[in-house]
């Protein structure tokens, strides 16, 4: 497959010491010695006869030709890679020598004690600037970790006897901390889930719910990929644990072709980011089981990798928009809304029973197999066409209010920064969310029966007379 | 967004139900629509077929406030012509 194309990130130059030997520093900012001191430094190497500095020039130079060049072939990847091991090995056996105490001996003729002790010490504060400024980073990471566990403790500690409350604690701690999980490689959001899986409430299409959570976090991890301060193998193997432990949970909206689909969205995630397909996407894209799916990821990546850089940053952007879209409105609402629409409290209770809904889901989703609610259905079917054919001529101006509506923004509005805020879409997303539901269930109670769903709101078979 | 609530289920049954919301919503704007008088009809044309986002934003807030409440009573009204319509295929 030709995964050539990797662009090519340049190493950031350190504040403290040149990223490379032999540049100087100048303004604060490391540069290319001229010719005059390029000279002097040779002459010098040769002179002191450091072998290692040699070396390291030439490596130096071997990485800048790599560095200079836009894209990195495979071969070329790993060729900077190797040259990257071998300079920082030969920079640390350098560093080991005394080359600053040589260096001052060297400067001490021609230069005053004074300066000298001087831009030592300017640089000597430098670095406790930097690694002051790293130690408040880790103290304030080290705070919001601690901060999250106690929160996770209060929940836990919470009494049983509300667990609807505790359940939707456990999801608005997970909403807010997933962004910065990567902190603590995200254990503690892990332990939250499996408190979440054992609390078993009664929450409105908490399944489904759930199920959004698990792309949300599996999503969130792939954006936060390059914050995260760990090495390669060890994130991929969390990201696809997480997603596969959390896909053996009974629930109807996370089966199989769930699970692929949200490996799928990771690769691409990755694939924007700029991370290799092989050695790093390859492994989450071997857990792909549906081959449709698989297929899919891969031509998707390979279109992503000949993107250019602006293209695979407006895709991350676009990924990162859709988790925060579509997403479940909120239960209250739905309620509210199913409530004026004539929902009878017994089928509240299925939307609230996990178990019962995700059976009554289960078992319309098998409807081909079964003969007679085929039958129902195809009845059904022909009432309803006969109510959608009869539709009226529609204006056009009520065409692009009903667009306005469902997508938010026109084509020509496309490029319209206030698409997105468009209340309108978000408010018809909540009712359709609920209309939708109701249509769901009538269809279901139609087919099987309004008895069969009592008997799911209620546990008890109805008595035949 | 409620395409993935539909994922699961059966493909006739997503497209049934998809089909049954754009009949509900598009009845449902009908019916707003005939009971603005005929300046708001004139002024919705022209922002809906070139007003800005915020134009149409404002003329659904400032006008057709009510389009919820109508959309389910329209759900309900359907509810009762498939049930209507289905005794009759039964009958026939």
């Amino acid at each position: 497959m030709g995964f050539e194309q990797i662009p090519n990130t340049p190493i950031k130059p350190s504040k403290e010491q040149p990223p490379y030997p032999g540049l100087v520093l100048e303004n604060g900012i490391w540069r290319k010695p001229n010719d005059e001191e390029n000279i002097k430094s040779i002459e010098q190497d040769e002179e002191s006869g450091h072998e290692t500095d040699k070396e390291l020039s030439l490596l130096e130079k071997e990485l800048k030709e790599l560095d200079d060049k836009e894209y990195l072939s495979p071969d070329d990847l790993q060729e900077k890679k190797e040259l990257e091991i071998k300079y920082t090995t030969l920079d640390k056996q350098a560093k080991e020598t005394p080359e600053e105490k040589k260096k001052e001996e060297s400067k001490e003729g021609e230069e005053g004690k004074g300066e000298k002790d001087e831009e030592k010490d300017k640089e000597e504060g430098g670095k406790e600037k930097e690694s002051k400024k790293n130690e408040e980073k880790e103290k304030l990471e080290k705070e919001l970790i601690e901060n999250y566990n106690d929160e996770l403790e209060k929940i836990k500690k919470m009494p049983d006897d509300n667990k609807n409350l505790k359940a939707k604690k456990y999801l608005e701690l997970i909403n807010d901390w997933k962004d910065m999980a990567y902190l603590d490689d995200y254990k503690g959001i892990q332990e939250t889930f499996s408190e979440l899986n054992k609390s078993k409430p009664s929450i409105l299409l908490f399944n489904y719910k759930k199920a959004e959570t698990i792309d949300e976090i599996a999503r969130a991890m792939a954006s936060n990929y390059k914050e995260w301060d760990l090495e390669d193998k060890e994130k991929l193997k969390i990201i696809k644990n997480f997603v596969k432990k959390q896909s053996k949970e009974k629930n109807f909206w996370y089966r199989p072709d769930d699970k692929d689909e949200t490996l799928k969205d990771i690769s691409k995630i990755l694939a924007s980011q700029d991370i290799p397909f092989k050695g790093s996407i390859d492994s989450i894209v071997k857990d792909i089981e549906n081959p449709n799916i698989k297929s899919e990821t891969i031509s998707e990546i390979l279109k992503i990798e000949k993107e250019t850089i602006e293209e695979k940053k407006e895709l991350l952007k676009e990924m990162k928009e859709e988790i925060e879209t579509g997403k479940m409105p909120p239960e209250e609402k739905i309620k509210e809304q199913l409530g004026k629409m004539g929902v009878s409290e017994n089928i509240m209770k299925i939307l609230e029973n996990p178990e019962a809904l995700s059976k009554i889901f289960y078992e319309a989703s098998e409807i081909s197999k079964d003969p007679e609610v085929q039958e129902k259905f195809q009845e059904l079917k022909n009432a309803i066409e006969k109510i959608i054919k009869k539709k009226e001529e529609v204006p056009p101006v009520l065409k692009n209010a009903k667009d306005f509506i469902q997508k938010g923004a026109g084509e020509k509005d496309k490029d319209d920064k206030e698409k997105k805020e468009s209340s309108w879409k978000t408010a018809f997303e909540t009712m359709g969310w609920s209309i939708l539901l109701f249509l769901v269930l009538f269809m279901l109670a139609e087919l099987k029966g309004v008895d069969y769903l009592s008997e799911q709101a209620t546990g008890k078979k109805k008595e035949k007379k | 967004m409620q395409q993935n609530f539909l994922n699961n289920l059966p493909p006739e049954i997503k497209d049934t139900g998809t089909q049954l919301y754009d009949t509900i919503l598009e009845r449902s704007l009908m019916q707003a629509y005939e009971d603005l008088d005929d300046e708001k009809k004139a002024m919705m044309t022209k922002i809906f077929d070139s007003g800005n986002e915020k134009e149409k934003n404002d003329f659904l807030h400032n006008h057709l406030k009510n389009l919820e409440n109508i959309m389910m009573e329209e759900t309900k009204k359907i509810m009762v012509e498939i049930k209507k319509n289905k005794d009759t295929t039964g009958i026939q």
